[in-house]
């Protein structure tokens, strides 16, 4: 069968781990599948910080896992912005996990792109040419919803992301 | 179902490649003479003449490349997109073929349409938008 690729996600002081997650949702709160209108954001103020991988959970017959991209499309509400550590040039390599906050981000500090890259953004082992071979884990892809005292609504978007499949 | 090297259970896809040796021998990615399916690690490109996709449905619908293993070094993988998360998921499974010379590089892209485009870079970006 193909490869069998999912979104996991990291909560809590324990890095508790989630997998195959049902939705993205940005909230008031360090959780995971979260029900927006049960933890809505303060104008002015952060989402939590999201912590998450790209899993392989079975390679299938394939032999490999590479060029990871995520981006988010449709606009967001009023004049909030979205941060992420991912990129496509000067990889921070690897991060190391620390419990989701909602100040400011020190580790998502690029703009999220709102198309797909015109090359990979999220590493896998600390490189962007990195490989899984087996089932595993990308590197952490950290971002945040940054609102605007302004801000009155939010928004519905989503998330993509893009693989390729050696087989 | 067909059974990999290491005995993983790998279903068909809507397109596979055919390897045709010098000898005209082939080497096909999932063989129904003995339900197996072979990695395109396996291919020997030093002996290898054409290298065909070929619908598995109509196999009418192919698309070769005439090999020539002193210039050039075969490419194939799926480019898998995945739309939407946590809305109505999409998955978009893109069959990419093609070759790297020594400052160039001619990759194929088969849509989920049937469509066939061309180009000279690896990380071509399609911008597909969902409605």
């Amino acid at each position: 069968m193909a490869a069998t690729v999912a979104i996991a996600e990291f909560n809590g002081a324990g890095e508790t781990k989630t997998a195959s997650i049902t939705n993205s949702n940005m909230g008031s709160t360090d959780a995971v599948n979260l029900v927006v209108a049960t933890y809505p954001i303060v104008p002015g103020e952060n989402s939590y910080e999201k912590w998450q991988k790209i899993e392989v959970t079975n390679i299938g017959g394939s032999t490999a896992i590479q060029n990871l991209k995520v981006w988010r499309t449709t606009a967001l509400g009023g004049s909030a912005v979205h941060v992420t550590n991912a990129r496509t040039s000067a990889y921070g390599g690897a991060e190391t996990y620390a419990q989701p906050v909602a100040t400011d981000s020190t580790v998502a500090d690029q703009t999220m792109p709102t198309s797909e890259p015109a090359s990979a953004n999220l590493g896998i082992g600390g490189a962007l040419a990195g490989a899984l071979t087996a089932a595993g884990l990308s590197d952490y892809l950290v971002h945040q919803i940054q609102t605007d005292a302004g801000d009155v609504a939010g928004a519905s978007c989503t998330m993509n992301y893009q693989y390729d499949e050696i087989a | 179902m067909y059974k990999s090297r290491t005995g993983q259970e790998v279903e068909l896809e809507r397109y596979m490649w055919i390897a045709q040796y010098n000898d005209d021998s082939v080497l096909m990615q999932f063989n129904d003479d003995d339900n197996t399916f072979h990695n395109f690690d396996e291919i020997d490109q030093s002996k290898l003449k054409t290298f065909r996709m070929v619908n598995t449905t109509d196999p009418k619908v192919f698309f070769d490349i005439r090999f020539n293993p002193e210039t050039m070094k075969l490419i194939h993988f799926y480019r898998n997109q995945r739309l939407r998360i946590g809305a109505e998921d999409l998955k978009i499974r893109l069959y990419c073929f093609g070759y790297e010379k020594k400052d160039s590089v001619v990759l194929n892209f088969i849509l989920p349409d049937g469509g066939l485009v061309t180009a000279d870079d690896k990380n071509f970006v399609f911008n597909f938008t969902v409605s």
